[in-house]
């Protein structure tokens, strides 16, 4: 069988030529699509970056830090380690036991209304969908992610094991990597885009981390109790941050937060839980000033605080 | 050529893709369930799901209006798969793809999903080997949309040529059985009927 040219008509039928250039921008996209091998369930998808074996995927799939494994496109199953993650944008960073795979073709160009096709690797085979690139936004800051610089929207069905999956553009290229972790609309995942991707596997690559924000304190959430609540005016937060620990010469330390002090939000942000506290630690707060309410001795207040960064 | 030209080639070509298709797609009726069916043979061959014909005799009408009542003829139930005859010739048989699919082609999909006779949805390939009840069983996933009532219609090609039958959903999506099991079915039909 041509694999080229199933499918084709005769008379230059546009229903065919379209589907015959999709279905081959998706075999060429294949050969730099792995399956990702790093979890107990569902196996999930990934992205040959570069010939000698680094492969892009995202955190959330990589639950485990060794005993990773990875399919090539060949068919193969060969081992891998983890060279870094960053769980504020749900990237990791894999080296898999492979040369001369095929590095996959990428572009930062992603119009809205434009046709895309997820293409993943969730078991031996190739799985693809195909949909439109609905939105591409502005930096946000995610709920569980921290800050990132954009998203991809695309209304492509995010099958089981699609994430770490490329978003391939007309054009053939990969303009994202899509994740399951942020959630868009219709409960489908989120891809981030290129330039983003490009950014972190930088950092990973050369410091197998990407910088993130420090304030040196121990805490747990603690209830908020309705009278404090209410003078607060805190009709939404339910709970706080309470200080259990406060690292001497710390960035909390100086800023003056004390043990038994309850925070309450960060830098205008509610902090309910220390994952939310973490998820506003980013690489962009490193020296900043923020603002910290806390609630000592039953009374709000304010402090300075300056971000340190995690060593 | 303009791109909006070429937007408009597509559009023609699957209206008419659509159009062509729906004389070939029966509606199935068996009790209280409805479903489809598609015409593999002009003589009136009719394939559809197992699940579509839980009793030997149904009634089947065409797109024409015509009304006709059918008879199991034959059953895979691993494959899901069911022939069904009518008495009635001259039919709108499908064109079928003997090649395999690749992920990635765009098929259209023919049924009554809700009762809404001869509804269409484009999609493309995304699978075509899909675990299923813990076992390997070959099926071609396509992410178009179908629904109860669109079990038995066919998952076609760019050309219109039929690669599957719409066997079931997953997340709303196609499931189909791919064409050379319908074809095998048929053929065991055809060999084994009087001269």
């Amino acid at each position: 069988m041509n694999e080229q040219s199933t499918g084709t008509a005769p008379g230059g039928s546009a229903l065919a030529a379209f589907s015959d250039a999709l279905a081959d921008a998706v075999a060429q996209a294949g050969r730099s699509i792995v399956r990702v091998d790093g979890r107990h369930r569902q196996p999930a998808s990934g992205i040959v970056w570069s010939s000698d074996g680094l492969i892009v995927t995202a955190d959330h799939v990589v639950e485990r830090d060794d005993d990773l494994q990875v399919g090539l496109p060949d068919g193969r199953t060969v081992k891998a380690r983890l060279v870094g993650r960053d769980p504020s944008s749900d990237l990791a960073l894999l080296k898999a036991e492979a040369e001369g795979l095929t590095p996959i073709a990428r572009s930062a160009t992603a119009r809205v209304g434009g046709l895309a096709v997820i293409v993943g690797r969730p078991g031996a085979d190739l799985m693809a969908s195909l949909g439109t690139i609905s939105a591409v936004s502005g930096p946000i800051r995610t709920r569980r992610g921290g800050r990132l610089d954009g998203l991809i929207g695309t209304d492509a069905t995010f099958y089981p094991g699609f994430s770490g999956a490329p978003l391939i553009a007309a054009g053939g290229d990969a303009v994202g990597l899509a994740t399951s972790r942020f959630q868009g609309g219709r409960g489908n995942g989120v891809v981030i885009p290129m330039a983003a991707v490009e950014r972190t596997v930088s950092a990973l690559s050369s410091h197998g981390r990407v910088r993130s924000g420090f304030v040196g304190i121990g805490s747990q959430p603690v209830k908020l109790p309705d009278a404090l609540r209410q003078r607060a005016g805190l009709s939404d937060q339910e709970t706080g941050l309470l200080v259990v620990t406060v690292e001497a010469g710390g960035p909390a330390d100086k800023a003056g937060l004390l043990l038994g002090d309850v925070i309450l939000a960060f830098g205008g942000e509610p902090v309910r839980d220390p994952g939310e506290l973490r998820d506003l630690l980013g690489s962009d707060r490193v020296g900043q000033q923020v603002t910290l309410r806390i609630v000592r001795g039953g009374e709000p207040r304010d402090l300075a605080l300056t971000v340190g960064e995690r060593a | 050529m303009r791109g909006h030209q070429r937007f408009g080639d597509f559009d023609r070509e699957a209206v008419e893709l659509a159009s062509r298709l729906a004389a070939s797609v029966v509606e199935i009726r068996a009790g209280s369930g409805v479903g489809a069916g598609t015409i593999w043979e002009s003589d009136g061959l009719i394939v559809t799901n197992d699940h579509v014909v839980p009793s030997g005799q149904v009634e089947v009408s065409l797109s024409d209006g015509r009304t006709a009542t059918g008879h199991v003829v034959a059953r895979d139930q691993h494959n899901d798969l069911a022939v069904v005859s009518v008495n009635l010739a001259g039919l709108p048989a499908v064109n079928v793809r003997r090649d395999p699919v690749r992920p990635g082609e765009l098929v259209m999909s023919i049924g009554h999903p809700f009762g809404v006779r001869h509804s269409v949805a484009l999609g493309i390939v995304s699978t075509t080997t899909v675990t299923v009840d813990r076992f390997q069983r070959l099926l071609i996933r396509a992410d178009v949309s179908i629904g109860p009532g669109s079990s038995g219609g066919p998952l076609v090609d760019a050309v219109g040529r039929v690669v599957g039958i719409n066997s079931m959903m997953g997340g709303g999506l196609a499931l189909a059985v791919p064409t050379f099991l319908a074809e095998g079915l048929i053929q065991a039909v055809v060999a084994r009927a009087p001269a």
